[in-house]
């Protein structure tokens, strides 16, 4: 087991660096200076000098070649140091810090509204395939899932939030503390996220235990007189590996899922963090997101790798 | 939950075979299918023909004694700051015009003579209204559906393409292609996508359809690849390829000429998922700001200006059309999709 893992982590690395890499050469390439739009209106407004701007090129490596400057970025990763950003001097690592809880927040709590929902319906269904709640089920779920979630966002902020049932704004009213407040400040960004969801995890559930229920051992359970509980608890052991996989390779959406959402609702979370970032073209926090980001990637692969073994033995010896 | 499982019922078994027809038949029986294969077309329609339902010059004009074809999509010298409004106003006896269906082009503004400042409410001669900066929705919304399904379209078959290639190659060969390319695909596929994306737009020199184009094709390639990779493991070992490599035939043949063809079933369902796919990216991207570029007309891009409007009456047909026409592709693809992988698989059960 041990040596699997170590197989599939060394198989990992190598497509980290190449994103950051390729993150790395994106930025640098880009035309137009990280620092051209602050520093040319600085110089124009005469509170910062050519010199000054020279000096911190040079300080921030802007004029390191390409390779050099990402093995430089890639050392202060190693040693934990991000680098500042460009825009208001803050190290990367506490703006990182700051947004992650947010986003981890929301996304988690969608992850879990998604599953508690949309595993039992899932077996609901797959107990009455073709059934009017099988049906209805499917339906709802395949509309939300073709749902444009800016879409959904803005009929939510004018339907309900406009006349002022729901907060549409930040986490929580200023000025006004309690746990109502914090909760009904979730409600829309969540509906929005969990939305599209539903169907890919119902889905999974439906199609995999009816494949189940079809198979001879499942026949032999009822005719032993197991009750229908027993039976299906039987069927489901064989659906919930595939779940864990699923559950472990959600784990990256976990932080770059919510890009769009937390602009409408104007929640400080990564996503914001990262737009933000990009338009002003902070290079050390779009490496810092891109490395997070991959972090969380080679976690959820590795998670589900866990997942996938642990729950069929044969995975790990043919699976390079 | 009362009573027994169900179990199979035998009534619903299908005869496990792969003929074009019956799955052909099981594909149009389906009323989903039909119905998204209806708005596909009708949408193409209106992407192929949106220089005929919205523009600001005639189709065809006859002016002081010349002929002008088509100037609605040719740009004639001569009928620079002609347009259709002005030309409606100033015929003369023997001229004539055959004027399109709604006479506003996507990019011309509103003149100070029409409503107020924009956005402008319905009416008159634009029956959505204009956008914030007095351009017309109505205008807007039809060529939009040219770009998005262009972008939908477009990048999922160079996500088909790119895919297709990596994955027969690794199902092939095996061995070290296999495990590099897999792995890779695995990364890319579960990599927080819009992140990527947001960078590769964000950074462009100028955002660009085709930069747009490229960069979705370069992040989903990796679906289709596992697909057609897994296909093609299964067709090595066929007898039929083991016959061409018996009989001296080169890896580029066997590949183009018998593990290609036998490998590309998943497609049939994996394009049109896959251009539903890019659709709602290419909402979102755009609904950033990092879509299509300005002036362009797409449906993200008019997300995005309903948004700015969003507290605005005059600007509720901005807020609900684009949405709700890429919430129509969107359906329409993942609805032919699903009914398309129903009808090639035998085994399917029906349903979602």
């Amino acid at each position: 087991m041990r040596r699997f893992l170590l197989r599939r982590f060394s198989l990992l690395l190598p497509g980290f660096f190449g994103i950051t890499f390729a993150v790395f050469v994106l930025v640098r390439a880009a035309p137009g200076d990280p620092l051209a739009s602050a520093g040319d209106e600085g110089v124009a407004a005469g509170s910062v000098t050519a010199a000054a701007i020279r000096e911190y090129r040079a300080h921030a490596g802007l004029d390191d070649p390409v390779p050099t400057g990402y093995v430089r970025w890639l050392g202060g990763l190693v040693r934990g140091d991000l680098g500042r950003s460009f825009k208001d001097g803050q190290p990367v690592a506490r703006k990182l810090a700051d947004a992650l809880p947010v986003t981890l927040l929301l996304s988690g709590l969608a992850l879990l509204i998604v599953w508690a929902v949309a595993v039992p319906a899932g077996v609901l269904c797959a107990l009455r395939p073709g059934s009017a709640l099988d049906r209805a089920t499917s339906t709802t779920f395949f509309a939300l899932h073709s749902m444009p979630v800016p879409w959904l966002a803005m009929l939510l902020v004018a339907t309900l939030g406009a006349p002022g049932l729901l907060p549409i704004q930040g986490l929580r009213t200023e000025g006004v503390d309690g746990i109502a407040d914090r909760l009904a400040h979730l409600v829309l960004p969540l509906t929005c996220l969990a939305a599209g969801a539903f169907a890919f995890v119902s889905r999974y559930v439906r199609a995999g235990l009816l494949d189940v229920l079809r198979q001879d051992f499942v026949r032999a359970a009822q005719a032993r007189g197991l009750p229908p509980h027993r039976v299906l608890w039987h069927a489901m052991r064989n659906v919930l590996p595939g779940l864990f996989v699923l559950l472990g390779l959600a784990l990256p959406g976990l932080v770059g899922g919510a890009v769009i959402v937390e602009r409408v609702f104007g929640l400080p979370g990564m996503g914001r963090l990262a737009f933000e970032a990009v338009l002003s073209r902070d290079l050390p926090v779009i490496m810092g997101n891109t490395a997070l980001a991959g972090v969380m990637t080679m976690t959820g692969l590795l998670l589900a790798d866990v997942a996938g073994a642990a729950a069929d033995p044969r995975l790990r010896g043919s699976v390079p | 939950m009362s009573g027994a499982l169900p179990l199979a019922d035998p009534g619903r078994f299908v005869p496990q075979t792969m003929r074009l027809p019956g799955s052909t038949a099981r594909f149009l029986a389906r009323r989903s299918a039909a119905a998204g294969t209806t708005v596909i077309v009708a949408m193409a329609a209106v992407a192929l023909l949106a220089d005929f339902l919205a523009s600001d010059r005639p189709i065809a004009l006859h002016r002081d004694g010349r002929t002008y074809l088509l100037s609605n999509l040719f740009d004639y010298a001569d009928l620079r700051g002609v347009d259709n409004r002005m030309l409606r106003r100033n015929m003369r006896p023997g001229d004539w015009a055959v004027f399109p269906l709604h006479e506003r082009g996507p990019y011309s503004l509103a003149g100070f003579d029409e409503g107020g400042p924009p956005p402008q409410p319905p009416g008159g001669g634009r029956f959505l209204g204009t956008d914030n900066a007095g351009r017309d929705t109505f205008a807007r919304l039809v060529h939009g559906t040219r770009v998005s399904l262009a972008v939908g379209a477009g990048a999922t078959l160079l996500c088909a393409a790119l895919g297709t290639a990596l994955g027969l190659a690794a199902g092939y060969f095996g061995g070290k292609v296999d495990l590099v390319v897999v792995r890779l695909a695995e990364i890319v596929l579960n990599f927080p996508l819009l992140f990527i994306l947001l960078a590769v737009q964000g950074l462009l020199s100028r955002a660009s359809l085709a930069g747009m184009v490229a960069a979705i094709a370069l992040t989903r390639w990796c679906e289709p690849c596992l697909l057609v990779r897994a296909e093609a493991r299964r067709v090595r070992t066929q007898g039929y390829v083991e016959a061409a490599r018996a009989l001296g035939a080169t890896p580029a043949r066997v590949l183009w000429r018998h593990v290609l063809p036998n490998s590309v079933t998943p497609l049939y369902t994996a394009v049109p998922l896959g251009i539903a796919s890019v659709v709602l990216l290419e909402s979102a991207l755009g609904f950033l700001g990092f879509g299509a570029p300005e002036p362009l007309a797409s449906w993200g891009g008019l997300l995005a200006d309903g948004f700015r409007g969003i507290g605005n009456p005059a600007a509720r047909p901005l807020l609900l059309l684009p949405g709700l026409a890429v919430f129509a592709a969107a359906s329409a693809f993942n609805l032919v999709g699903e009914a398309l992988r129903d009808a090639l698989d035998p085994r399917s059960t029906g349903g979602a």
